[in-house]
């Protein structure tokens, strides 16, 4: 039963990241891109969390850290950029 | 019988947290400007990304007035 829960949950994730990449391509401005971004990564995340543990090892987890920080640096180095027109000033 | 109960409990936290995010992507891809998809999907950086669509004049949905509208753009502008 919890195998069944972890499919359906995948699957579930699988649709939000193809709404998040309709987004990413569609978006008319630059903001709805970083934002859809923003998300893919968070859905990537729980994606890769969820098949760590359908197949039952916990590598997975590290793999979902580390998305999860870049993500968020990366999301904030580029809307500070929209912002300033510069990184690191 | 506790661990069935322990894993009804994760199967059903499992597809609430997959149901929401499945939520916040159909909000962010069927809402009708950037102001308003910012609050389905994300939890982290909405400040950010709103401050940077307000300066680069995304229209918002809300009618503000016009001169009241002017000045908030002018005094985000760094």
């Amino acid at each position: 039963m919890l195998n069944l829960a972890v499919l359906l949950a995948m699957a579930l994730l699988g649709v939000a990241l193809l709404l998040c990449v309709w987004r990413l391509f569609r978006g008319p401005d630059a903001t709805d891109r970083i934002l859809a971004l923003d998300t893919l990564y968070i859905n990537a995340a729980a994606l890769i969390v969820l098949y760590g543990i359908h197949i039952g090892r916990p590598d997975f987890f590290e793999a979902a850290l580390l998305i999860a920080l870049l993500g968020f640096v990366s999301t904030m180095a580029l809307a500070k950029f929209l912002l300033r027109g510069d990184i690191i000033e | 019988m506790m661990a069935t109960l322990v894993d009804w409990l994760t199967a059903a936290l499992l597809l609430l947290g997959a149901g929401f995010a499945l939520l916040g992507s159909i909000g962010l891809a069927r809402l009708p400007d950037i102001y308003t998809r910012l609050h389905g999907p994300t939890p982290v950086s909405a400040h950010l990304i709103a401050r940077a669509a307000l300066q680069r004049h995304c229209k918002s949905l809300a009618q503000r007035p016009k001169s009241e509208n002017e000045k908030r753009l002018r005094n985000n502008r760094p």
